[in-house]
């Protein structure tokens, strides 16, 4: 990784610092909401890292995403800005306590290290760039919309048990999560659904017709299969409120599967 | 000078004593002013409302009993009453009681938010008055700031303590903004009542009501300014509606778990909160095992009321620690202030002792040129400076920390202040 572009990511991170700690603090007292500097913090932190990424395109003239640590950071970035697209819309900072966690970790994996990304490999085409752009970007709106899930679940449940817990009553009512992920589940879908495309044409004209057999391609098809599947079961029989929130959870984790598998055509280098 | 309480409360007073001490919002204004009249008692604040009646004032010890006393001792002596049912508190407990009065820790319902402000509107009126303007006034802000910290650093005023109250809070957590919801309402009952109220109030303004006869529901219907639709037509009416409260008479569940499913399913599983206030109930608590339905009975409602005051209990633990806390700085602030008239006339004093000596040898100054003038008239300045201010300085020190400095009438007496 490039200097300047490390340099800023380390700043960016010491800057996500604040609003994670933030978030932990209001997992613990509930009251707690994420005040404005730590939503300042946490916008910094974004444009910060949003330079970080841009730098290494540009140093690079690819797409980032050669090495595990430049996919992270990339998947942190992603995720930080569908969060703040969140919370521009919703106004909901509560999403913070389960959002602003993993992106810091992501970022933070991205920052450690690295090697340096291998100048040998062939330079990515356009195609492929895009693909990788619009995956990472599904997967974040897929992210926001498991974040969602999870808080329904927990006010759900709190409701359904008639109990009066002190984190569900600072979570956003019920129709409010239900509308957040259903609404980042349609981005993610439409997301998802160009990257595939754009995959397949590209794979067409590097092997041809014949089907690339391989656990990631497997499992990214899963993930378009649910995302599909939870938008269907919505609007043709109106499956909504905990059925939907358990399926964005199970996208998200497929999603996150696709990632970890890290095999054939998309083995990316690590340390 | 000191900072006193008089007073009755739901605490020490049936109704029919407080009643009689009772007074109009317009009156209390005049009676504070009345009261510093005597000269024995600088400021006053009289707060008067349905639960207490209380006289706070900074004066002499003793001065506001005495004079709350003689206004109001026969009145009280009238009932079954007796000189019990007042209490009388000075310094820091009287501090402390206006204190926990704001921040609504006095309350026969702990956290109800209107005690605020009817401190305010008493602070207002006694201000008007001119009845305050001294550390009285002082206190009273700082008790505004101490509510506001209560509220801000406690949850003390924000759970629903009454089952209508947590019909609304529950429906909050389905629907979050209630504006545009549809409200059904199903038979009469002083609760379900309530809760259409409630419910109303806070937004939800679309209200339906249907009952087993029909001239009941048109009664309540006309009530209510709503619309009554006949109770063959209930089912079609749950497809639509958001909540539903039923308080009928009816003996056994006027909604199955199996009719319910259906209704679910023709909502497109569109969220529905069912609150069932009648006894015996009306709606089959298995319900609640559907996903998207949501059934309270009166008494879920009370338990998460129950459970409310239980939390406002231990949330009123943290708030008496903060009242604590409070409590002795404002002690600090007003003690450090009562030495504050003492060392004005001590200033006065020395200046006019300088004024007076360069009066009396006025004759051999006027020799000097302006320049030497002015020199003369800065030296002596600073010499009386400089003797003044080890005296404040002690005096200070005397006045907030009993015991250490130098007491404030020591001073009084070694400059011979009046």
């Amino acid at each position: 990784m490039e200097g300047e572009s490390a340099l800023l990511l380390k700043v960016a991170l010491a800057l996500y610092a604040a609003p994670l700690g933030e978030a932990l603090y209001a997992a613990v007292r509930p009251r707690h909401r994420l005040t404005r500097a730590g939503l300042a913090c946490l916008v910094a932190a974004t444009c910060l890292h949003c330079a970080s990424v841009g730098w290494d395109s540009v140093a690079q003239g690819r797409f980032p995403v050669q090495t595990l640590q430049q996919l992270s950071s990339m998947a942190a970035f992603f995720m930080a800005a569908a969060f703040l697209a969140a919370y521009a819309r919703f106004r909901y900072t509560s999403l913070a306590v389960f959002a602003v966690p993993p992106v810091f970790l992501l970022a933070l994996a991205g920052a450690l290290g690295g090697a340096p990304p291998d100048a040998s490999r062939p330079l990515m085409q356009w195609w492929i760039s895009a693909h990788a752009a619009l995956f990472l970007l599904g997967f974040a709106a897929l992210f926001l919309a498991c974040v969602a899930g999870v808080m329904y679940m927990i006010q759900e449940r709190a409701l359904k048990a008639k109990r009066s817990e002190p984190f569900a009553n600072h979570l956003p009512p019920l129709r409010k999560l239900d509308q957040i992920g259903y609404q980042a589940l349609a981005a993610a879908f439409v997301l998802l659904t160009l990257g595939l495309i754009a995959a397949s044409v590209w794979a067409f004209a590097k092997w041809g017709p014949s089907w690339v057999v391989d656990p990631t391609i497997a499992l990214a098809c899963l993930t378009w299969a649910i995302t599909f599947a939870v938008l269907m079961s919505r609007l043709a029989v109106g499956w909504r409120g905990r059925k939907g929130a358990r399926l964005a959870i199970a996208g998200f984790c497929c999603a996150g599967l696709t990632w970890i598998v890290n095999s054939g055509a998309h083995t990316f280098t690590g340390q | 000078m000191i900072i006193q309480l008089v007073g009755m409360s739901h605490k020490t007073a049936p109704v029919e004593v407080r009643e009689r001490l009772a007074l109009s919002s317009e009156g209390v204004g005049e009676l504070a002013r009345r009261l510093t009249e005597s000269g024995d008692i600088r400021e006053a604040l009289v707060l008067s409302t349905c639960n207490r009646v209380e006289f706070v004032a900074s004066g002499e010890p003793d001065a506001l009993d005495r004079e709350v006393w003689q206004r109001f001792g026969a009145a009280v002596d009238r009932g079954q009453a007796d000189r019990r049912m007042l209490y009388r508190l000075e310094g820091r407990r009287a501090v402390r009681h206006v204190f926990r009065v704001a921040a609504s820790l006095d309350s026969m319902v702990v956290g109800e938010p209107q005690i605020l402000g009817q401190v305010k509107d008493a602070y207002q009126r006694a201000r008007a008055a001119g009845a305050l303007g001294g550390p009285l006034e002082g206190l009273v802000s700082r008790a505004f700031r101490v509510a506001r910290r209560v509220r801000n650093e406690t949850e003390i005023g924000r759970m629903a303590v009454s089952a209508s109250q947590v019909a609304v809070e529950l429906a909050r957590k389905i629907f979050g903004d209630l504006d545009g919801l549809r409200v059904l309402l199903i038979g009469a009952g002083e609760m379900a009542e309530a809760a259409a109220r409630h419910l109303r109030a806070s937004g939800a303004s679309r209200l339906k009501i249907t009952n087993r006869t029909q001239e009941g529901a048109e009664r309540l219907a006309a009530d209510f300014g709503a619309e009554a639709v006949p109770f063959d037509r209930l089912l079609e009416l749950l497809h639509s509606v958001d909540i539903v409260l039923s308080s009928t008479g009816a003996p056994g569940f006027i909604l199955s778990r199996r009719t319910a499913e259906g209704v679910i399913a023709a909502r497109r599983n569109r969220p529905i909160f069912l609150v069932d206030i009648a006894v015996p109930r009306d709606i089959d608590p298995r319900i609640n095992e559907v996903d998207n339905m949501f059934v309270y009975d009166i008494d879920d409602l009370e338990h998460v009321a129950a459970a409310n005051m239980e939390s406002r209990r231990h949330e009123a633990e943290i708030a008496e620690r903060i009242v604590e806390d409070e409590v002795g700085r404002s002690l600090l602030r007003i003690r450090a202030r009562s030495a504050d008239p003492a060392i004005v006339s001590l200033n006065r004093r020395l200046e006019a002792i300088r004024r007076g000596e360069l009066r009396r040898h006025e004759s051999k100054l006027r020799a000097l040129t302006e320049e030497q003038r002015n020199a003369v008239d800065q030296l002596t300045r600073g010499i009386i400076g400089k003797i003044a201010h080890r005296a404040i300085v002690e005096v200070k020190r005397g006045a907030s920390r009993p015991g250490s400095g130098v007491k404030v009438d020591d001073v009084r007496r070694i400059f011979g202040l009046d």
